[in-house]
């Protein structure tokens, strides 16, 4: 059952980036009424897709994610950084990035390629990732050159995807 | 699965990917540019570069994947249990207060499901028409949303004891929830079908004219069997039964799939096309209002949780339905090949 299935994935990224059990739910049950108008919408029409498990968790992160950044934003402003991820997107296609891992596997093939980063780099991800700061906010906050951030951050993201590089899928055509 | 040991980013690697050749500053800029932190000239720039250069884009398109991958590695939290029947309220009251305009996405048997026409249905004379007849669509749609989020534990909980006692709760959340026990009924039949250790059909025939003696809840006609063409599939036989109240007929057909390994399979083996075929159950059912509300000249698609797949309509006197594991496009011009013999 959908919801059964990705009700934790969607919940733990809400809680991650809002940090508030409620406003957590609240998104939660935004991302599955949205997914309910789309999937309701595209049944049997042109836009229906092809269920398989990974594409809907993917889409599901990042209407999640999006809209948890939506509602940070509605506290503060993040714009740019939004605006690179809403052109980003539209690039993206709904192809599985996993092949036929499953959830525990995968989960254990995610930590470990994390904690091969430095922590440094990792948080700077995380930041970035979930909650939508810029560099510039983050080097404030961690009082670190913004030369730094930006550094920790695209090494830690190149490492991750080599150690990732067996799950990913094939590149778009 | 291979061990990659060498995380430096600079290091060669096996070449099965375009990405090596590029030089670790443009691959820092690639992972600036997934990460948003290019200023936008920088960033147009990088734009220009990607577009000349596929190895540059499918480096992109593999960092921004990786970077989709974190959320795998947090730690599972989940909603708590009322966040469910929240939902499902909401898409209820949804359903209450919705207009018709959603009646576009049901297409009238005689148009193709997939055309991506433009044109509203419900703005077309033929579904003004149909308006008034169709307000119970609403709960048709519901069953979208339901069959989307998967509520089938939760309906169940619900309702399991409500259906015996007269409870009433609103009408329209009756009829959802009828609406619905009769698309879980199909899937169920369906499956349960295929898990029979003696195949799936009761009877066989050598011709589709010998189906009506067979079947015994209720009377039919030749001309009003779901028969596909043979182009389509192949008839294995036949079943009576029963889904919650309703009595029907099941055919089980056996429909190749071209399957790029395979060449069309010839219809007469069927033992050695199995990989490519499926079970498609095509059933006629004797039209019960509350399992299946009147929906004439329509077609209902819907996805069930488990994957299995349902099209549904209703001509003259009988409730039409296909029920199998193929994507709804497929299924869909298959319902649309059923034509009267």
């Amino acid at each position: 059952m959908l919801y059964d299935r990705y009700a934790s994935l969607v919940y733990s990224i809400a809680l991650k980036a809002l940090r508030s059990v409620s406003e957590a739910e609240d998104l939660t049950q935004e991302v599955f009424m949205i997914l309910a108008r789309w999937q309701s919408a595209s049944e049997g029409g042109p836009r229906a897709y092809d269920p398989q498990r990974g594409s809907l968790a993917k889409y599901l992160t990042t209407l999640t994610r999006s809209r948890a950044i939506d509602r940070l934003r509605s506290r503060t402003t993040y714009r740019k950084y939004l605006d690179r991820w809403s052109h980003t997107q539209t690039a993206m296609d709904l192809a599985t990035p996993l092949s036929d891992a499953t959830k525990q596997e995968r989960r254990a093939l995610v930590v470990a390629a994390l904690s091969t980063l430095k922590s440094k780099q990792r948080e700077v991800l995380e930041l970035s990732y979930y909650e939508g700061r810029s560099q510039k906010e983050i080097s404030e906050q961690l009082g670190v050159p913004l030369g730094t951030v930006k550094s920790w951050a695209r090494r830690g993201l190149l490492q991750l995807r080599e150690k990732l590089r067996d799950q990913l899928g094939d590149e778009p055509q | 699965m291979s061990e990659q040991n060498d995380p430096l980013p600079n290091d060669p690697r096996q070449p099965q990917t375009p990405t090596e050749d590029l030089s670790e500053a443009l691959r820092e800029l690639a992972a600036g540019y997934v990460l948003g932190d290019l200023a936008s000239e920088e960033a147009e720039q990088f734009h220009q570069l990607m577009s000349q250069n596929p190895a540059l884009k499918a480096e992109v398109h593999s960092l921004q994947q990786a970077l989709e991958l974190m959320p795998y590695a947090l730690p599972e939290e989940n909603p708590r249990h009322e966040v469910r029947s929240k939902i499902l309220q909401a898409v209820q009251a949804e359903i209450n207060s919705a207009t018709l305009a959603p009646v576009g996405e049901i297409a009238p048997p005689n148009r193709k499901l997939q055309a991506d026409s433009p044109t509203p249905f419900s703005s077309s004379p033929v579904g003004k028409l149909l308006r008034k007849k169709l307000t119970w669509l609403i709960g048709g749609i519901a069953i979208g949303y339901a069959a989307a989020l998967g509520f089938n534990a939760l309906k169940t909980a619900r309702l399991g004891p409500s259906l015996a006692t007269t409870s009433t709760p609103t009408r329209q959340a009756t009829q959802i929830d009828q609406v619905w026990l009769g698309f879980h009924d199909l899937s169920q039949d369906h499956n349960n079908a295929l898990r029979e250790i003696d195949g799936p059909v009761d009877f066989t025939v050598q011709s589709v004219s010998e189906i009506p003696d067979q079947v015994k809840y209720f009377p039919v006609t030749l001309a009003t069997l779901p028969v596909l063409p043979e182009s389509k599939g192949k008839l294995l036989g036949g079943s009576n039964c029963k889904l919650g109240k309703t009595a029907g007929l099941r055919l089980s057909y056996q429909v190749d799939m071209p399957l790029d390994t395979s060449s069309k399979a010839s219809s007469e083996s069927p033992s050695t096309s199995q990989e490519t075929s499926q079970i498609v159950s095509v059933y006629q059912l004797e039209p019960n209002e509350e399992q299946f509300p009147g929906f004439y000249d329509s077609y209902i698609t819907s996805r069930q949780p488990d994957g299995t797949t349902i099209v549904l309509w209703r001509e003259e006197r009988y409730v039409y339905a296909l029920v199998a594991d193929l994507p709804l496009p497929e299924l869909s011009s298959l319902a649309q090949s059923i034509t009267p013999i």
